[in-house]
């Protein structure tokens, strides 16, 4: 991200939304901003600190626009319209393409959207034999790219298990500017998310006030503008979402109709949501009964059509409920407690379902029939993709829960879930592969601290992709919360740094059960099993495979423990100055070992070769 | 329901563990309960908003391990807390003038000298009744005030009394541009004393962009004394070479460094002890000829808390970035960098007529 854009993209959004005083004093700090930006960088140099450029750009870049929405949110002399607001999101999921995305490679789903878009805008099929025989000249820049699991491939041609729908809109983008083309156009299609989850808000009794302080966390906050800035569905399917929404409440059939069928064309799964909408439209006139009609017969032929089967409609058990139930509020990768924050306030007004706008119950209960199926997939998180895919369709309406209940909420919460959410903007934007993590029940935060202190932060962060006591813990947290919340004042900042402050001290401390496939393990040799970006990690029994020679450091604690492995010759191991034969067995199994002291052990393959699942204290 | 001030003292206490926790290392790590302290209050007497800065304290404690890159992230929150505390009364001001200059003086702990501190802020106390409320002034001239000679103390009173008295505008400027002008003129020790004044008195008239250059400085409250007596040179700081040397030479004494082929310049880094009486261009030891002044380079020391006022050596013109010690403690260290053209070797020696327990340090040596 260079300085002109985004000096530019600044003063044009300021000259957007302000007015006389306001926009006067926001220049005045705007100029103070960039003078102490540069000042630290001039202190930079004789302090010896080194910070990566890009990060410290990225970080300017997102405290000076939140500088100019807190003018927004605040000043008196503002400009505010859900037009005004979508111009802004424009410009600055532009900046943010050309500053943030674009310098990496696109990766999960997005690379063969784009391939279906090369075809159709090179061949005019969608048969992407050719494209993936001609890589090198590709706009997606991976050559690593082959037929996915699902994929139609047959001697007629290659057909991709993605719907094209999503690609034939970004087709004209593309064939105008390549791939800078195309996420221009997903960002064309955040602006109309931004406009209409305003007009919604406008549409259900929302102040302007709450309007415009949410809007900038609503529209530049996670998930939106990871999605916004990238190649999938999601945030068009949103704003169908909305318009559909607002069209079912305003009693538009039109406008309604067209949007369930772009929803459900971009993503069939999106049809659970159009059908449940459906129904709560349905008063029988010929022209609803037509559209209706229209939708479910597409519907039929597209599931037809696709990758998906029958049995993916049956319910699963409810473990697997609760699992994705818990993990979508608040596992630490992929849940909206770490992840997208702000919809904690939306989870809330769920609570509060009669208290809360028509818009608001009629779009929730149309994604009930969605979540159900959600919720007990093995694949809930998201899989490969920027956390809380499944979820952003629907993200605009949690969003309208989250309004009806912002006036009434403390400075203190709101707070830290902005400075939480800054944060995480920051992180994504800087570092865009990072909003992709294996499905190892870990998250980035707990690998990173776990790196960098030695210690297992993970086993603090709640993870129902690999369960653990935390999500446990969390969830009852949550459940309490959403009773019991009424204005969050006794959660003040302090409150949240001795959070924070327990968390570091206690994640310092040997846990009960390690990992070893766990960052805060030092490997010395080995390899992770499986492979990293293996596909449907999540489906594996993750460790460490140690071969001899190869060892292992960890924090933990003393006294005997059980070790969980799996090995087809046998293996023998050292921890401390014991030595432990492992039994051959293709099953995992566990073995009972002795730790003689709490801290820092090494385990040190001596012969053989072992996947080392995980040891847990007794 | 609990009293916003009860909320506050919780608050207060609680930000004071969370700091003590994670906050490892330097005195300044050992002071940061007392910032959150500082922070919390601020958020009491003027914006609720600024207490957020303590969980970004915490984070910045736990999420930075490199020393100077954790201090300057404490200095940048602590900083953006103070411009976020615009006070709404005298008494507000005071507060917020009063945590500014414990900020600024007070860290490290262990280095306050609890009677001639409690001197200077009842004059920094002067310097804002003198003008109220703008504060700026008051805590420029409380982080200049030297607590050593003892007479030095007077400083913060005297310049309450000419605030006090220029208070029309054409008076103010006129003061403002002489003491500037004196700051030009006087030895580098007491330059900041003339500025400090400036502020002080040209304060009202200022606009408040000017104001930028004030937070700037006070993102480095984590090594203020630097901000008191290292400035601008600090800015101009370049890390050493990495070749050390280490000889320190009495007078007429040299030593010979060798210079490797196929240099284009060589950087020697000199400083002097026991030299931070002697003045600027005193000639103090030559290398290859060339004269190494006061001025040059410096005494070591020069620039510490307690010799400071009572030295005449000027800032080296090309220091280095070598900073010891924290907050009100902190110095640069006196050295110097000169930039040699290319030979075979170096030839240092120090000056006959130095003193008898003077030195030339040579430190380190680096080849371009």
């Amino acid at each position: 991200m260079t300085f002109l854009p985004l000096a530019a993209v600044s003063v044009a959004a300021a000259l957007l939304l302000l007015r006389g005083r306001a926009l006067w004093r926001w220049a005045g700090c705007e100029i103070g901003a960039w003078l102490l930006f540069g000042a630290l960088a001039l202190t930079a140099r004789p302090l010896g600190v080194t910070v990566e450029p890009h990060l410290a750009v990225i970080a300017f870049a997102v405290a000076n626009f939140a500088m100019l929405f807190a003018f927004v949110a605040f000043a008196d002399d503002v400009r505010w319209s859900a037009n005004r607001a979508a111009v802004v999101a424009l410009m600055i999921y532009l900046l943010a393409i050309v500053g943030a995305m674009l310098p990496f490679p696109i990766d999960g789903d997005e690379p063969f959207y784009l391939l279906i878009t090369e075809s159709i805008v090179k061949d005019h099929d969608l048969d992407l034999a050719n494209q993936y025989r001609d890589l090198a000249h590709s706009a997606t820049h991976r050559l690593d790219l082959v037929p996915q699991y699902g994929d139609r491939v047959r001697p007629r041609g290659t057909y991709s298990r993605l719907e094209p729908f999503l690609a034939l809109l970004l087709a004209p983008g593309f064939a105008i500017a390549g791939l800078a083309g195309a996420l221009a156009t997903m960002a064309l299609f955040g602006a109309l998310l931004v406009r209409s989850t305003i007009r919604l808000f406008e549409d259900e009794g929302i102040s302007d006030a709450t309007a415009r302080q949410l809007f900038p966390l609503i529209a530049f906050g996670p998930p939106i503008v990871f999605y916004a800035a990238r190649i999938w569905p999601e945030v068009p399917a949103a704003w169908c979402f909305v318009e559909a929404v607002r069209g079912v409440r305003q009693r538009r059939a039109v406008r309604w109709g067209t949007a369930l069928l772009g929803l459900v064309l971009l993503k069939l799964r999106f049809g659970l949501i159009a059908i449940v909408l459906l129904l709560r439209v349905w008063k029988p006139t010929l022209k609803r009964a037509l559209i209706a009609a229209a939708i479910l017969i597409l519907l039929a032929v597209a599931f037809a059509l696709s990758a998906h089967k029958a049995w993916e409609l049956r319910p699963g058990p409810p473990y697997f409920y609760l699992l994705g139930i818990a993990g979508l509020t608040v596992d630490g990768a992929a849940g909206i407690a770490f992840q997208a924050p702000l919809y904690l306030f939306g989870l809330i007004a769920l609570a509060r379902w009669r208290a809360m706008p028509s818009g608001f119950r009629l779009g929730m209960s149309a994604s009930a029939l969605y979540l159900i199926y959600l919720f007990p997939r093995t694949e809930w998180h998201g899989g490969w993709s920027p956390p809380l895919r499944y979820i952003v369709v629907f993200c605009p309406i949690l969003a309208l829960g989250a309004a009806a209940l912002w006036e009434r909420i403390d400075a203190g919460p709101k707070l830290v879930v902005t400075a939480w959410t800054l944060g995480l903007v920051v992180h994504g934007l800087a570092f865009p592969f990072r909003l992709f993590h294996i499905a190892n029940g870990e998250s980035p935060l707990g690998d990173w601290l776990g790196a960098r202190f030695h210690s297992d932060f993970s086993r603090l962060i709640p993870s129902t992709i690999r369960p653990n006591l935390a999500a446990l813990a969390g969830g009852i947290v949550v459940v309490v919360l959403l009773i019991v919340f009424r204005t969050g004042r006794t959660f003040t900042p302090a409150v949240a740094a001795v959070l924070v402050a327990l968390f570091f001290v206690e994640g310092r401390r040997p846990g009960d059960r390690i990992q070893f496939e766990d960052t805060h393990v030092t490997h010395l040799g080995g390899e992770m099993y499986p492979r990293e970006y293996q596909p449907q990690r999540f489906l594996f029994t993750g460790g460490w495979i140690v071969r001899q020679g190869d060892a292992m450091k960890f924090l933990a604690r003393a006294g005997r423990s059980r070790l969980r492995y799996q090995s087809a010759r046998g293996a023998t191991i050292a921890i401390a100055s014991r030595t432990y034969a492992l039994p051959p067995s293709m099953e995992y199994r566990t073995i009972d070992v002795d730790v003689p002291a709490a801290g820092c052990i090494e385990l040190r393959c001596l012969d053989g070769a072992a996947n080392l699942e995980r040891m847990d204290h007794e | 329901m609990l009293s916003a001030e009860f909320r506050y003292v919780a608050s207060a206490v609680l930000a004071a563990w969370a700091l003590h926790v994670v906050a490892r290392g330097t005195p300044v790590d050992a002071a940061m309960p007392f910032v959150g302290v500082v922070i919390v209050f601020l958020a009491w007497r003027c914006c609720a908003l600024i207490e957020i800065g303590v969980p970004l304290l915490v984070i910045a404690a736990i999420a930075l391990p490199d020393e100077h890159t954790r201090l300057l992230a404490f200095g940048a929150i602590v900083a953006g807390a103070f411009v976020a505390a615009v006070p709404r009364t005298f008494l507000d001001a005071t507060g917020v003038m009063l945590a500014a200059v414990l900020v600024l003086r007070w860290i490290p702990f262990s280095n306050v000298e609890i009677v001639r501190e409690l001197i200077v802020l009842v004059g920094a106390f002067a310097v804002l009744l003198a003008r109220p409320p703008l504060m700026i002034g008051a805590v420029a001239v409380a982080l200049v005030t030297p607590t050593h000679p003892g007479k030095a103390l007077l400083y913060p009173f005297i310049v309450a009394a000419i605030v006090f008295v220029a208070r029309n505008v054409p008076v103010a400027l006129g003061l403002a541009v002489a003491f500037l002008a004196a700051a030009h003129f006087a030895r580098a020790e007491h330059a900041p004393l003339w500025i400090a004044a400036a502020i002080a008195v040209a304060m009202p008239l200022l606009p408040r962009l000017t104001y930028v250059p004030a937070i700037a400085l006070f993102m480095l409250w984590p090594w203020s004394g630097l901000i008191a007596r290292a400035l601008p040179s600090f800015f101009r700081a370049a890390p050493p070479p990495t070749q050390t040397i280490g000889a320190a030479l009495a007078a007429s004494q040299s030593i010979d460094v060798a210079v490797p082929p196929g240099v284009r310049r060589v950087v020697l880094v000199a400083s002097g002890a026991n030299v931070a009486r002697l003045k600027e261009d005193r000639v103090i030891g030559s290398v290859n000829g060339r004269p190494i002044r006061i001025g040059d380079v410096a005494d070591f020391g020069f620039m510490r808390r307690e010799q400071f006022f009572a030295a005449r050596n000027p800032l080296p013109r090309l220091p280095v970035a070598d900073i010891r010690g924290y907050g009100q403690a902190a110095f640069l260290y006196g050295a110097g960098r000169l930039v040699l053209p290319p030979a075979e070797s170096l030839h240092i020696s120090a000056a006959g007529d130095l003193p008898p327990n003077a030195r030339l340090q040579v430190e380190s040596v680096g080849f371009e």
